[in-house]
């Protein structure tokens, strides 16, 4: 009985825990050129690549997508722009844009496989946060692949909202995750693309220590994907309003 | 029955099996616990394809699903914590897997994703500026020092791999032409959006199939906020010992359009354009473009009559210059451009120096001169030129240029002859007036895909004179003249006229061409003083020369590539004194490279030269130079002076590495050459030129730029070393010279980001000659090595930019004990706002006092002149800039 308690002893600490760190960054796409050429200056920063990172924190069983501190002083700007209207009259006016807040590119994404529960603290027009079961992913996986960070990645493609979202994976790293809200692939997805946005990984350090997390604790009210279904549409029918 | 029943069973069962179209397991470790969240997966097995996957579920247990299904599979597991197996399998069987703990951990690593300092793109270099600056750069020519593979050289040309570049562009445009100075120094960090380096650029006169040899340019993109509008910026600076600058910069540079003027008056020695800049502007004649561009080669021109201003480093007592430079360029189509550079250049230099002459005879008497001298220079030049595309087959281009150039100089020498301490004054008058100007046409057609015929057409006109005003307290003995005061007007003119014709022929991929030249060059100089009628001559010499060429190129896309010429010369010199030779030469000429690699190639070469006497060898009368030299008139009439010259070089270019380096080798040799006979007393040297057969030239290049990745460093390294060996005539004895000169420079530079950064090296220069006489063998030598240490960075958030920069001169001289020079300056520069930056600029402070002296050496085939000038103190000034 003692050399059998001895043995479990030595195999739980041959069992080390593997701690992955990957560094992202989110970048936006421009969808329209023209439109994005009126749009004052502070507002276009937030189209220049490799700005805003996040960071992945996983071991397999829970991972935490964070938001890293962003180095970007946004001023306020004020711009004048002269147009002629449909009666020919020359109208002047002065906009004053405060920028985009960097506020609203602010995100927790917390996953807890063991559970199958996802913990989501996002910006809607105000922060919400989310708590449900994790997303599914009906991945398909293509036949090319590209080498990112050293890594070996397949490509795969799903499709959300009706739209196509690219997912590049590892299984050199054999954790179904990825950042924000991506899972599901046999590897770590190191990157995702989709019309408007993409996720690249820029940086990634493997330790050897256990990660030790808890589900982040949400004051306030929580929604679910349902009731934040509801809450978006009442939203956008607000917006329209004017 | 019983038997018959199970078996229905067993087929109803086992028909189930098969079309179920799934694979279970389960997945356990060894102590028989079930494992969550371990990977299956599904592949084909010879391409490794991906078909299904999924994850066990906290039972360990999973489904793998199939559409469709054709075994053999490989089904693959892994997990993050235990050791992955794969196994084949042939049927819909259920799997049952035991995993070991993992041994091998995934390896403890950080990687991270480092976007190239330089992305290459065909032909094209980009620089990544967000890796290489790193902040603390205030002007263009602070970016550049960052780049690897560009360097700025000591005559303010930007090169790339050593080679001097052909072409700035702003915004894809050519703009500034050869002055880089204007580019490096006026063109802000805040301004450039984009750098990038094109090897192989095209100007507008490439015309389809039948391009250009590759030029290489710099293309600075500017930020959208300097486009199309006019920016400029005003700078004012002042401080003790009454040092001053004054400059305005206006420009705009619009995609037609693009305008740059800089109005420019200092005493700093700050010189808007360089001495290189000016000899190159005189160099612009229509001759010039009857030259297809060397592939390689190194040319050297002696002008005459220069104005001292020119060689004013900082070894002038104190000077005071204004500048105004305009550039202008329009382009109306995108096949139609006009371009206007003109400067108008005025300086007032004065001199103070002691010069000790050592005469290589060993007869001669050694000479001490104190010398002082007040000069005043104006000197415009203009220069248009205009192109046109016409349509995708012809192209025209037409230059027009004028220079004016006024010179005035006043000397006072004391002269004394060391052996018998007898001593001279002298007051010296020079006054140069030059003119020149020119004008000049090319026309390109491709009369088929195969064929393309180019004509060129060029006019130039040179006129100088010269007024030589020389006051003594004693009697010109040395010219055998008893007065003393001598003044001479030399009058020099030429007119040329040229045109050149030339057939290219494509061959599959090789090309042919056939070139006629045809030029005529009229030269008169007169002469007139109050010594003697030896003195007062007038000379013609009319030099036509007509040429025929075939050179063949072969396919340029290959490994091996090779252009071999065959020229066929008839020159006519025909001269007033009674002399009419005709000189034939058969020149060839070849060059090969091998391209090895994409980074490595080779090249060899060789060439034949003949080079043409000009009106001053044959002078029929004698010429004053200055006050205590003349030359004889000559007796000598044309000859054929061939040269012959090798090369041979290597380059190595990783540009993934930035990893830039070259070496080159190259021999030339006079078959015949002129040199300069000297007599030489203590009262006068006398000269005539004489034919030699013997001269060669050993010259080594080499230069090695590579900025590191890991840490953040960047080596530069550069040598030119070059070993003439020479016959000289002193006193009617042959001598045996030999002269070596080094310039060697070596520089570490960090790339801290946000950080203060540091420039260390060594500057070496040194002059090595050796004489050997009948009876003797003289050494003198003079050597510069210069430790340099230079630290930059920036406070407050960059608001501050500060630079510090000490060089330490070591002089080791054969005959003079000099003392070494530390030499501290600084620049500390506050933004105070976006219109305003006020600074600090220290120079040289250790040696801000009235005398401040430092030594040279100027030596050529008969005397050694070791000098002691008067150097430019140093300052401190405070200023401030406005931008708008």
């Amino acid at each position: 009985m003692k050399k059998y308690f001895i043995f479990l002893v030595f195999l739980s600490f041959t069992t080390i825990g593997q701690t992955i760190e990957v560094n992202y960054y989110e970048n936006l796409k421009v969808q329209d050129q023209e439109q994005f050429k009126l749009m004052p200056k502070n507002v276009q920063i937030a189209y220049e690549a490799n700005i805003f990172s996040f960071k992945l924190t996983t071991d397999g069983k829970s991972s935490l997508y964070q938001n890293a501190k962003f180095n970007l002083k946004i001023k306020d700007e004020t711009y004048e722009s002269t147009t002629i209207n449909e009666v020919g009259d020359t109208i002047k006016s002065v906009t004053k844009s405060s920028g985009i807040d960097l506020k609203s590119k602010e995100k927790i994404y917390y996953k807890d496989f063991k559970n199958n529960k996802s913990y989501n603290e996002q910006f809607y027009d105000e922060k919400i946060s989310i708590v449900d079961s994790l997303a599914i992913f009906k991945w398909e996986i293509l036949d090319e692949s590209e080498m990112i960070l050293g890594y070996n990645c397949k490509k795969a493609v799903t499709k959300i909202h009706g739209r196509d979202t690219y997912a590049w994976f590892t299984d050199e790293i054999p954790i179904s995750d990825g950042p924000f809200m991506y899972s599901g692939l046999p590897g770590l997805i190191l990157k995702t693309s989709s019309k408007n946005n993409e996720i690249v990984a820029h940086a990634i350090s493997i330790k050897n220590e256990p990660f030790d997390s808890s589900p982040p604790v949400f004051t306030g009210k929580i929604y679910n994907y349902k009731t934040l279904k509801e809450y978006i549409e009442k939203k956008n029918k607000e917006r329209n309003r004017f | 029955m019983q038997k018959y029943y199970y078996l229905l069973i067993f087929f109803c069962f086992s028909s189930y099996t098969i079309f179920s179209q799934q694979i279970k397991g389960i997945i356990k470790d060894e102590t028989n616990t079930p494992i969550h969240l371990a990977n299956v997966q599904l592949l084909t097995l010879n391409t490794n394809k991906i078909i299904s996957f999924t994850q066990t579920n906290e039972k360990g247990e999973f489904i793998l699903k199939l559409e469709k299904y054709s075994f053999p599979y490989i089904v693959k597991i892994t997990h993050i914590n235990y050791e992955k197996q794969e196994f084949p399998i042939d049927n819909l069987i259920e799997i049952k897997v035991v995993l070991k703990p993992r041994i091998t951990e995934l390896k403890e690593v950080i990687l991270e994703f480092e976007s190239p300092d330089i992305i290459e793109k065909k032909d094209t270099l980009i620089y990544n500026l967000k890796n290489l600056l790193v902040g603390s750069e205030l002007k263009l020519k602070d970016v550049i020092d960052k780049l690897p593979g560009l360097t700025i050289d000591n005559n303010k040309k930007i090169r790339f791999n050593g080679n001097k570049l052909d072409n700035i562009l702003i915004n894809g445009d050519e703009f500034f032409r050869e002055n880089h100075q204007l580019a490096t120094e006026n063109i802000t960090v805040d301004m450039i959006e984009k750098i990038e380096l094109l090897k192989n650029y095209q100007d507008l006169s490439s015309i389809e199939g039948f391009e250009n040899s590759s030029q290489t340019a710099l293309n600075i993109k500017l930020k959208k906020s300097f486009r199309e509008t006019f920016r400029g910026n005003f700078d004012a600076e002042g401080g003790i010992k009454e040092r001053f600058k004054l400059q305005s910069n206006l420009f705009n540079f619009g995609s037609k359009t693009k305008f740059s003027l800089i109005a420019n008056t200092n005493n700093l020695n700050e010189n808007v354009f360089s001495p290189i800049d000016y000899l190159e502007l005189r160099k612009v004649t229509g001759k010039n473009l009857l030259k297809d561009k060397l592939i390689l080669g190194r040319e050297v021109t002696v002008e005459k009559d220069i104005p001292p201003f020119l060689f004013a480093q900082d070894n002038i007592q104190q000077i005071n210059s204004k500048n105004f430079t305009l550039n202008f360029t329009r382009k109306p189509t995108k096949n139609k451009r006009i371009e206007f550079v003109s400067i108008l250049n005025e300086t007032d230099l004065n001199e103070k120096n002691s010069n000790f002459l050592t005469f290589l005879d060993g007869n001669s008497s050694s000479i001490l001169d104190n010398y002082t001298s007040i000069g005043n220079s104006l000197f415009s030049s203009n220069v248009f030129k205009f192109e046109n595309k016409l349509n995708e087959k012809s192209y025209f281009q037409t230059n027009a240029y004028f220079f004016l150039s006024v010179d005035n100089q006043n000397q006072d020498l004391n002269n004394l002859i060391v052996s018998n301490q007898e001593e001279t004054i002298f007051k010296n008058k020079t006054q140069l007036n030059s003119a020149k100007g020119g004008f000049n046409a090319q026309y390109k057609t491709k009369y088929s895909e195969k064929l393309l015929f180019e004509a060129v057409f060029f006019n130039d006109y040179n006129f100088s004179k010269s007024l030589k005003d020389y006051q003594s307290n004693q009697n010109f003995i040395g010219f055998d003249f008893n007065e003393n005061q001598v003044i001479q007007n030399t009058n020099f003119e030429t007119l040329s006229f040229g045109i050149k014709t030339k057939a290219t022929l494509k061959l599959q991929k090789n090309i042919l061409d056939f070139k006629f030249i045809s030029t005529l060059d009229n030269e008169t100089l007169s002469n007139k003083n109050n010594v003697g009628s030896v003195y007062n001559f007038s000379d013609n010499f009319l030099l036509t020369s007509n040429s025929l060429s075939t050179i063949f190129t072969s396919d340029t896309g290959k490994k091996l590539r090779y252009t071999m010429s065959l020229e066929l010369m008839n020159n006519n010199h025909e001269h007033n004194r009674n002399f009419k030779e005709t000189i034939n030469v058969v020149l060839p000429s070849i060059h090969l490279s091998y391209r090895l690699s994409d980074k490595t190639s080779y090249s060899l070469g060789y060439n034949s030269k003949l080079n043409n006497p000009t009106i001053y060898n044959f002078i029929s009368g004698n010429l004053i130079e200055n006050q205590r030299t003349l030359w004889l008139s000559s007796n000598l009439i044309s000859e054929k002076m061939l040269a012959d010259s090798f090369n041979t070089g290597f380059f190595y270019t990783d540009v993934a590495k930035s990893l830039f380096s070259n070496l080159f080798l190259s021999y030339s040799e006079n078959r015949k050459q002129l040199v300069t006979n000297s007599n030489n007393s203590n009262s006068i040297s006398i000269q005539e030129y004489q034919y030699i057969d013997f001269g060669n030239t050993l010259s080594f290049i080499a230069n090695f730029s590579k900025k590191f990745k890991k840490i953040p460093l960047g080596l530069n390294f550069s040598s030119n070393n070059s070993i003439s060996k020479n016959k000289t005539l002193s006193n009617n004895t042959i001598n045996n010279n030999s002269f070596n000169q080094n310039n060697i420079d070596f520089s570490l530079k960090s790339y801290f980001k946000n950080k203060a950064n540091f420039d260390f090296g060594l500057t070496y220069l040194s002059n090595f000659n050796k004489l050997e006489t009948l009876s003797e063998e003289n050494k003198n030598q003079l050597q510069t090595i210069s430790p340099f240490l230079k630290l930059d960075g920036t406070f407050f958030n960059k608001k501050m930019n500060w630079k510090i920069n000490t060089t330490y001169h070591v002089f080791e001289s054969s005959t003079f004990a000099s003392e070494n020079i530390l030499d501290i300056g600084a620049r500390i520069n506050y933004t105070a706002s976006n219109k305003i930056n006020i600074y600090l600029n220290a120079n040289n402070v250790l040696n801000i006092r009235e005398n401040n002296f430092k030594n040279d050496f100027i030596q050529n085939d008969f005397m050694i002149q070791e000098i002691v000038m008067n150097t430019l103190s140093g300052f401190v000034n405070l200023g401030f800039t406005y931008s708008f």
